[in-house]
């Protein structure tokens, strides 16, 4: 297994030199680029799309560009645990990352990628550390349920992931190089070509790490410092994303997202053997036709997903393969009308798995119609939003589902927005089919939810004030469990009726004077997520909260910047977890800093960019999930360089 | 009205209807009698590393639910997936499944010595005063335990996942999970001699007041294969005959009572067969109704019937005691996914 590991090692650097080289060559071409002529043809404005619908009456946030530039070499799972209260439940450094959103679990979060749910149809849960984020160029988190739009899983949030792309942009280049602890070896380039009426973006990554990285074994009275075992990851990737300007009311566009994402997983006794390891590879292909005119704006979009995970285990004889296939045809239409917006479409998703684990090749179909309206009254001040979503599926009944949600703006400082929601969560094919255990007779996970935020931002001199506030609250019914069935096999079975309901915070404050910049945020999240209702006999998990779902975070980061320099120190607080639900064994709150630092340099054809980040500032011994070491201190650096656009 | 937003937002930052620091369960100071005991053995979650060991006084029914933890309390880890718990030369022997590791304890159950360098050990079968058997999960072997030093001096080589073991005339009987076999090892030379088709995921074995072995096997019902309960005859190591569980049973767990003519095991509820009745039993003797039994024990010394229902896997298991005709009498909790029962 070693010996494949550095085979693979080999491979990776040829590959490495083949992208770099890739990067720099057409960097080169970029510099030897014309000016164009001066663009007078208006290009296509998106005005609405589902995005700005489902915010409405929600909180939402953004990650900025300053963030994305100092996580560009890290995965989404980075980005989001230090910069969101979302809880990220990591299983260590390139491993398992997925989301505890307001109370929910990862099948609970819709994780969209230019409107599609990529989430495996499988696990019902994408892993966050195979998404590299500087693939994309809005991340945006959306609280809350939103059924009705996004259709199932969307029920503690959603992330969307999305490229954003406008025509005219002339031609561009980046590089990204890093490096770090424990063998950590990142590369990411970029190519787009902005023309006025075609646009092609090409990005490749490879990410790989030895990942033996120390961590204290804090069961040990007095820890000695060890290294973790079987933990090499190694992740390629290429996304490439072609637009074109058909005329001046419609556009295509064409993406495509392959990766291939070998990891070896680390034992729980992590330093016990362990010869497991996994593939995920992905092939993600999407296209987009969009039409529009004063009033009217219609979307035809079709996607075709191809999740492949296969798992070896030669010390337990276990080997495991699997694959889905995913296709989604949608349309999307918006009409205004007087101070209206109606929205309607269609929805088709066709999910079918490939695995020896169920009793042949099994599909799940779903199809969708969607209704809605939009409400702007009061010079726009006042936006309420109206939907409803009914489905036919092919394995036992969906609900209707529902979303009102409104929100005023009394000031251009200070908004207050509230919103509700019917949402639910189909069975995932597992769930459904596994053999042994799959239940067939499952029925979806439902319930409501609802949020009230306000908004209050201001200026005084050189100081900028942004404080926000949620309160949220969701009960869901028919929560699926696996537990034993009548024949000792695990199997899943609605058992509980679970509660959520918290309150979130957001406090910015920014003093900006000529060439200094310092931003203060903190970001609280308090999530209560009980069980109200077991049918276990004598369980004593009712008014427990679920598993890994901390009930406090904190993140504060601060940031002081000087002209081209910047420093930020993160700090994190994660409160205590829960191990067993019925709350006898939980795991320690955890506080971990972070030290990130990035300098620019102005060059005459080129931005280049400088970053060091000292991790675990404090060399803390910590673990998010029980028996997984995170890493104590540790280091990464890289350079990105970023060819200027001559058009400009 | 700012201001009064802005305090709502601080209010906000600051509720907090729960602490978020969990109360430590204080254990009572408990007074165990002279009765006899009843060991637990709480495998924990997989990948975990909470298994642990509970301990039931039958004279005053005080529970102390991590007996370990209390009579090791400078190291109070049992470690991953406890398994199997058996008494030897007067020393208790906590096999440790996913750390690869026998817990040697002495009988107040203070830890002595250990017993390393094992892949996935199962289950331990004393074969002489000296020498022990320890079945392997993926290990592709049978370890061999030398008692006086416990250290593993060899091994048998026995592909598969070996599981509960019996020994009878110089004859080790091993059941194997990943066969559809149980394998004869001739325990004064430890040379596997012998393979019996019992069908597959057989890992119960028990021997009967005539001597003859009894192997449930769960079957696979991947492949539509039904379990199946066998009685070996161990002098010759033929089938007498077998009993074909209907399609979709998965029964597991086989017990004795202290008579050993009566058998016991899981298949969802709990059911009880006589070794010369001679059909399968139909009703269980206990239905499961929404319990995920686990575990089960017939206590030698009264005929109670010990049953774990290890619930959801993640919260501390329940300990029903019944008496001999399914009648609770009683009910305690002990620790994660309890799998079975040591009765002094």
């Amino acid at each position: 297994m070693i010996l494949k590991i550095h085979r693979h090692k080999a491979c990776d650097l040829n590959f490495i030199k083949i992208i770099i080289l890739f990067g720099f060559i057409l960097s080169t071409n970029c510099f030897a680029q014309k000016k164009s002529s001066v663009v007078s043809l208006v290009t296509v404005e998106v005005t609405t799309n589902k995005n700005d619908l489902s915010q409405i009456g929600k909180k939402t946030e953004a990650i900025d560009s300053i963030i994305k530039q100092q996580f560009k070499l890290n995965s989404i799972g980075d980005v989001l645990s230090l910069n969101t209260p979302i809880f990220i439940k990591n299983y260590g450094p390139g491993q398992l990352a997925t989301t505890a959103f307001r109370g929910g679990n990862a099948s609970q979060t819709a994780i969209l990628w230019n409107g599609f749910n990529v989430q495996n149809a499988m696990l019902g849960q994408s892993d966050l550390s195979l998404m590299p984020s500087f693939l994309f160029e809005d991340i945006g988190v959306e609280y809350g349920g939103s059924s009705s739009l996004w259709g199932s899983g969307a029920v503690g949030g959603s992330i969307h992931l999305k490229s954003k792309t406008l025509f005219n942009q002339g031609f561009k280049t980046y590089v990204g190089l890093g490096g770090g602890s424990f063998g950590v070896k990142n590369i990411n380039t970029g190519i787009l070509y902005s023309g006025k009426r075609f646009i092609s973006s090409s990005k490749i990554y490879n990410s790989l790490a030895q990942n033996n990285y120390a961590y204290k074994d804090t069961s040990d009275k007095e820890p000695p410092v060890k290294y973790q075992k079987n933990a090499a990851y190694n992740f390629i990737g290429f996304m490439q994303e072609l637009k074109f300007l058909i005329n001046a009311r419609q556009n295509l566009s064409v993406n495509s997202w392959v990766n291939v994402n070998k990891r070896r997983l680390p034992a729980f006794n992590a330093s016990a053997d362990s010869k497991t390891y996994q593939y995920d590879n992905a092939t993600r292909i999407s296209a987009n036709w969009s039409y529009i005119n004063s009033n009217f704006r219609s979307v035809v979009k079709a996607a075709f997903f191809e999740d492949r995970i296969n798992y070896t285990d030669s010390l337990t004889s276990l080997f495991s393969k699997s694959k889905t296939h995913t296709i989604i045809a949608e349309n999307e239409n918006y009409i205004n009308w007087h101070h209206h917006q109606l929205n309607f479409g269609l929805n088709y998703t066709s999910s079918k798995a490939f695995t020896s684990n169920y009793d042949g090749t099994k599909t799940l179909d779903r199809f969708s119609f969607l209704i809605g309206n939009r409400f702007s009254l009061m010079q726009n001040k006042w936006l309420s939003y109206v939907s409803a979503r009914a489905e036919y599926f092919s394995v036992g009944k969906l609900p209707i589902t529902g979303n009102l949600s409104t929100e005023y703006n009394f000031t251009k400082y200070f908004s207050l927005m509230a919103s509700t929601a019917k949402v639910y969560r189909q069975p995932t094919l597992n769930e459904l089919y596994w053999l042994p255990g799959g239940n067939i007779n499952l029925k979806p996970e439902q319930g409501y939810t609802f949020e009230g935020s306000a908004n209050y931002k201001t200026q005084i001199n050189n100081f900028s004030f942004f404080v926000a506030g949620a309160v949220f609250s969701r009960k869901i019914n028919n929560w699926i469990l696996w537990v034993p069935g009548a024949d000792g096999n695990p199997s899943p079975i609605n058992l509980q009726h679970v509660w959520s309901r918290g309150t979130e915070t957001t406090w910015k404050i920014t003093y900006v004077k000529d060439k200094f910049v310092a931003k203060l945020n903190v970001l609280t999240a308090y999530v209560l997520s009980t069980i109200e209702a077991d049918k276990q006999e004598n369980s004593n998990t009712v008014n427990k909260q679920l598993i890994y779902t901390p009930r406090y975070t904190v993140n504060a980061n601060m940031l002081i910047g000087y002209n081209k320099a910047a420093i930020t120190f993160y700090d994190q607080y994660i409160g205590y977890r829960f191990t067993t639900s019925d709350n006898s064994q939980w795991l320690n709150p955890y506080q971990i800093a972070s030290l990130r630092l990035n300098y620019s340099i102005d060059a005459k054809f080129i931005d280049l960019i400088l970053f060091a980040a000292c991790n675990n500032l404090f060399n803390k011994s910590y673990t998010i999930l029980s028996g997984r070491p995170m890493p104590l201190r540790n280091y990464e650096f890289g350079i990105t360089l970023q060819s200027k656009n001559r058009n400009k | 009205m700012k201001k009064i937003i802005s305090l709502f937002i601080f209010a906000l930052t600051l509720v907090s209807c729960v602490k978020d620091k969990p109360q430590d369960v204080v254990q009572p100071q408990l007074q165990l009698t002279g009765a006899k005991k009843v060991y637990i053995i709480n495998e924990g979650v997989f990948n975990s590393g909470n298994a642990s060991v509970s301990l039931y006084d039958t004279g005053n029914d005080a529970v102390v639910e991590d007996f370990y933890k209390t009579q090791n309390p400078s190291s109070p880890n049992v470690g991953d997936v406890a398994q199997h718990l058996a008494k030897i030369n007067g020393k208790f022997y906590l096999v440790v499944n996913n750390s690869g590791k026998i817990i040697v304890l002495d009988d107040q159950f203070k830890k002595i010595n250990q017993v390393s360098n094992l892949s996935s050990p199962r289950y331990i079968l004393p074969v002489t005063n000296q020498k022990a058997y320890v079945s392997d999960y993926n290990g592709n072997a049978i370890s061999i335990i030398d008692l006086n030093t416990n250290t593993k001096t060899s091994s048998i080589a026995c592909g598969g996942f070996t599981e509960e073991m019996v020994l009878i005339y110089n004859k080790a009987f091993v059941t194997n999970v990943k066969r559809n076999y149980v394998y004869t090892i001739n325990t004064i030379n430890d040379i596997k001699t012998d393979s019996i088709n019992v069908g597959p995921n057989a890992g119960s074995i028990v021997i009967d007041k005539n001597d003859k072995i009894w192997v449930l096997g769960s079957g696979n019902s991947q492949n539509n294969i039904p379990g199946k309960l066998s009685r070996i005859d161990p002098v010759n190591n033929q089938v007498e005959i077998s009993y074909t569980f209907a399609a979709g049973e998965s029964p597991f767990r086989l017990c004795l009572n202290k008579t050993k003519d009566t058998l016991y095991f899981i298949k969802g509820g709990i059911y009880r067969m006589a070794i010369n009745d001679v059909s399968l039993p139909v009703t269980a003797l206990i239905a499961n109704g929404t319990k995920n039994f686990y575990g089960i024990g017939i206590n030698p010394n009264n005929h109670t019937i010990y049953a774990a229902d290890a619930l959801d896997y993640i919260s501390k298991s329940n300990i029903y005691i019944y008496n001999a005709s399914g009648t609770e009498k009683t009910h305690f909790k002990a620790g994660l996914i309890a799998n079975g029962f040591y009765f002094e």
